[in-house]
């Protein structure tokens, strides 16, 4: 009986902290991405996550021929500047990277509708001396206009 | 000892619960509360070369707005019989009816706002407030939110914008709330009827109708959302939404693509343009048997 009890309120203590950190995460969001998207128009889906120093988050998804976009990866200071993004057609070719360009959005048309997988790497630190890799939100934020 | 153990762990994140909450206690400013990232998971290096997280996959896809705008881009017409009508809202009495049913309205919103319809605008947002509501989705549709949106429904930026608004509001809820399925349905919803009225909208006899490629590129879009509907493995809701859709998707495969290579090049305004061009073609009756497949599986939904 104690056994199931203490089973469900850490079950109930997970779940809540997952919740914080996704209610962060959205304020992170609103406030320091989604403005930095104008003159484009957010395309109103959440592609947000938690990552730690030295992980990394996929995004698969299509861009329609008529319009142009921005596609913006936004990562939480703590995780440091040396995040960048790579996206790839469907053949695997790399279409940019953002590497050492020190620049968080990319502007672009593609020549037809097509699949794009977009690739985000945070970066070890190797000078860190804390034992605790810090983790961070990430948002892949997307706006189009015509 | 497994008392102990489980007594232990629970303690222990409670406290750390607790600490997060009250790390933003003090007066919620947005700044502390940046300051205060998740970081509730400790692992240390050497834990994390040992258990290595799984890469993340995210899934996304074009959201109604942007369909309505590219079907506008290429000469589709305004015709409102082609829309579900708002009256068809009270036959829903189950929640995966309704997440449907909002992904229909968010796409014929979006339709006829692209063509300026304000009547129909409103109709279609009053609804989608109702099933808001009905969806438990309280952040959605405010009081205040209603009215700006009374206000500007002349306007399509300020109404494109308010819809992208709540739209992005109700994915957020959903995801707080670990109900991301029901956004999945939305975004089903969403799609099939983008794609039920850009199929009533070409004469199936006219290949050379940019409307037709419009439909032929939707098959990129049907693998991102059978995969992104498939990652929520136990949910039952999903099962034959997702099964109607594969069937959708053995006839998408159908469609010859053919792949030009094209040199990235820039735009006259300097915005950069890749990737490969497209060539599609439909033989004998697919694209009659697409748009047929399609209205069947719209009409059950509606």
């Amino acid at each position: 009986m104690k056994v199931k009890f203490s089973i469900i309120i850490l079950i109930l203590a997970l779940v809540f902290i997952g919740n914080q950190a996704e209610a962060q995460c959205k304020r992170f969001t609103q406030k320091n991405c989604l403005p930095a998207l104008s003159p484009y128009t957010n395309n109103g889906q959440i592609n947000s996550t938690t990552l730690y120093e030295g992980d990394s988050a996929a995004l698969n998804m299509t861009f329609y021929s008529l319009l142009e976009y921005r596609l913006m990866v936004c990562t939480h200071p703590v995780l440091g500047d040396g995040a960048f993004f790579r996206v790839k057609d469907n053949d695997g070719e790399i279409l940019y990277s953002s590497e050492g360009k020190n620049k968080n959005h990319w502007d672009f048309k593609v020549n037809s509708t097509q699949d794009l997988h977009i690739d985000v790497v945070i970066p070890e630190n190797a000078e860190s001396v804390s034992d605790m890799p810090p983790s961070g939100c990430v948002s892949i934020i997307l706006g189009f206009k015509e | 000892m497994t008392y102990r153990f489980i007594t232990i762990i629970t303690l222990a994140i409670s406290v750390l619960a607790i600490w997060s909450c009250d790390s933003e206690a003090p007066e919620k400013t947005q700044d502390s509360i940046e300051e205060s990232l998740p970081d509730e998971l400790n692992i240390s290096r050497s834990d994390k070369v040992q258990y290595q997280r799984a890469k993340i996959v995210l899934f996304s896809l074009p959201s109604p707005m942007e369909t309505a705008k590219v079907l506008k881009k290429s000469g589709a017409i305004y015709d409102s019989k082609y829309l579900n009508p708002v009256e068809n809202l009270d036959k829903h009495e189950t929640s995966k009816g309704r997440a449907i049913v909002m992904g229909i309205y968010v796409a014929d919103l979006s339709y006829a706002n692209v063509f300026k319809q304000q009547q129909a605008c409103m109709d279609y947002f009053a609804a989608m407030s109702e099933l808001a509501n009905e969806l438990s989705l309280s952040e959605v549709f405010t009081k205040e939110f209603i009215e700006k949106v009374d206000e500007n429904i002349s306007n399509e930026d300020s109404v494109l914008k308010y819809l992208t608004e709540s739209y992005w509001r109700a994915n957020n809820e959903l995801k707080e709330d670990d109900r991301e399925s029901v956004a999945g349905l939305i975004a089903a919803g969403g799609w099939i009827e983008g794609l039920y009225i850009a199929t009533h909208l070409i004469n199936p006899q006219n290949m050379d109708d940019p409307v037709t490629e419009r439909i032929a590129e939707q098959g990129a879009t049907l693998k991102q959302l059978i995969k992104f509907l498939s990652s929520f493995r136990d949910d039952k809701n999903l099962l034959d939404i997702i099964k109607d859709l594969e069937k959708l998707e053995k006839l998408f495969d159908k469609i010859e693509v053919e792949k030009v290579r094209v040199e990235a090049s820039t735009d006259e305004n300097g915005v950069a343009v890749v990737g490969k061009k497209k060539v599609y073609k439909f033989k004998g009756t697919l694209l009659q048997d697409i748009i047929d497949q399609t209205k069947d599986i719209r009409n059950k939904y509606v």
